[in-house]
């Protein structure tokens, strides 16, 4: 086992009010990409849902392998435009501005049970709009499921209160 | 270490070891701090944590001296790994927790898994779990309330139980005491498991020598709860109670 917590590039540059971390590192990395995903795939191993919602960008990596190995399709929620295909859209306003999201609509139907993953998780915001959509479609959300969960923004007891949510790292923690 | 007051039978054997993956569930950890209870909802073996309890097994249920109240906030922690539930106290003399799960799981070729019979080929094995895990938090450490909430109910003599006295408990299956179910008492400073079963009158009783948070553990199978996704219907009850 890789200590995937000793891969990570963290800390906090001059100037820079809050703790940075960078998971592109364990990306680079084969042996603790596989743990990550291992470790991703438990998480979900015993839930019951029909979809995975990948929230873009580095959350599709992580996504995309939980879904090949629980043989479930896999929406990516993004801000690309598909001109082929009706999407439905929530716009975010984050510190480079606002962010306009979407999902396509058909990939939700009523009763749709959704988890949804992420790489990293600070402000919530993208995370919290993939549950937005999914739910304004008709979905529901079984859990939520990220790499990297940067605690200082407390996402967790503010936006995504109340919907469960699962970490492999707690920043707090390291 | 602790012996087995009983050897193991054929039936024990087969009701521990058709639970799924032998896991169970259990509460641990009550704490109370700013008018507030948390508790660890685990899922497991032995007591050792293994990861969160997926999240439709989660379903916590309070109850106070009252009836039910409004279910517990939780939330999926690392340390222990496992669910966090919060509730305030509003001066219940006892308040009684619970999680209650219920599912269905077939075996085949390849393995478990989960859903019914009309899911998969080749089943030879399917069945539903009612799993439940049950913790009282007695304000004087004696009274255990009177709540029934579970089908498999485990309702102990006090709320804590007394290292150099007996443990007594009373096991309830639809609300009737029940003979001959499974028990499986477990202390984190024990190597083997402690297997009983209960009497006539659904008693059973270990000796206390331990201190620390014990599990009792009863599991009970119904073959007349079937339907066309399953052959039977397998309650396990776990209960939680300090030794001091």
């Amino acid at each position: 086992m890789v200590e995937l917590e000793k891969v990570i590039l963290f800390g906090t540059p001059e100037g820079i009010s809050h703790l940075q971390v960078d998971i592109s590192p364990v990306l680079e990395d084969a042996e603790a990409f596989d743990d990550a995903r291992e470790y991703m795939y438990q998480m979900f191993e015993r839930e019951v849902y029909d979809v995975v919602i990948a929230v873009e960008s580095a959350g599709t990596v992580f996504a995309a392998s939980v879904a090949e190995r629980m043989h479930r399709p896999l929406v990516i929620v993004g801000e690309r435009d598909s001109m082929l295909r009706e999407t439905v859209s929530g716009t975010i306003e984050t510190y480079h501005g606002a962010r306009t999201l979407r999902i396509p609509r058909d990939s939700i139907k009523q009763g749709t049970r959704a988890i949804i993953i992420g790489d990293v998780l600070s402000h919530g915001k993208d995370v919290l709009a993939a549950v937005n959509l999914v739910r304004g479609l008709g979905g529901s959300i079984v859990k939520i499921g990220i790499f990297l969960e940067h605690s200082d923004f407390k996402a967790r007891r503010k936006l995504l209160k109340g919907i469960p949510l699962e970490s492999r790292i707690i920043t707090e923690d390291l | 270490m602790k012996t087995n007051p009983l050897a193991i039978d054929e039936e024990t054997m087969r009701s521990c070891t058709r639970q799924v993956y032998g896991h169970e569930m259990w509460i641990q950890d009550i704490r109370c701090e700013d008018g507030e209870f948390t508790a660890h909802g685990l899922y497991g073996h032995k007591m050792l944590p293994d990861k969160p309890m997926p999240t439709d097994y989660a379903n916590v249920v309070l109850y106070d001296d009252d009836g039910r109240v409004a279910d517990p906030e939780r939330e999926i922690v690392n340390r222990p790994r496992g669910w966090r539930f919060i509730f305030p106290d509003e001066g219940a003399d006892v308040y009684t927790l619970y999680i209650d799960s219920n599912s269905v799981w077939v075996t085949n070729d390849e393995g478990w898994h989960r859903g019914g019979k009309r899911d998969y080929s080749g089943v030879t094995h399917s069945e539903a779990f009612n799993m439940a895990a049950k913790r009282l938090i007695s304000r004087d450490g004696v009274s255990v309330g009177n709540v029934m909430h579970l089908e498999l109910e485990i309702v102990p003599e006090k709320a804590t139980l007394k290292v150099g006295e007996k443990a007594n408990f009373t096991v309830f299956y639809e609300g009737v005491p029940i003979k001959g179910v499974k028990i499986i008492a477990y202390h984190p400073a024990w190597q083997d498991l402690m297997f009983l079963k209960t009497d006539a009158e659904g008693k059973v009783s270990f000796d206390v020598k331990d201190v620390g948070t014990y599990a009792v553990i009863a599991k009970y199978t119904d073959e007349e709860k079937c339907s066309e996704d399953f052959d039977e219907t397998g309650f396990s009850t776990t209960l939680t109670i300090d030794a001091e």
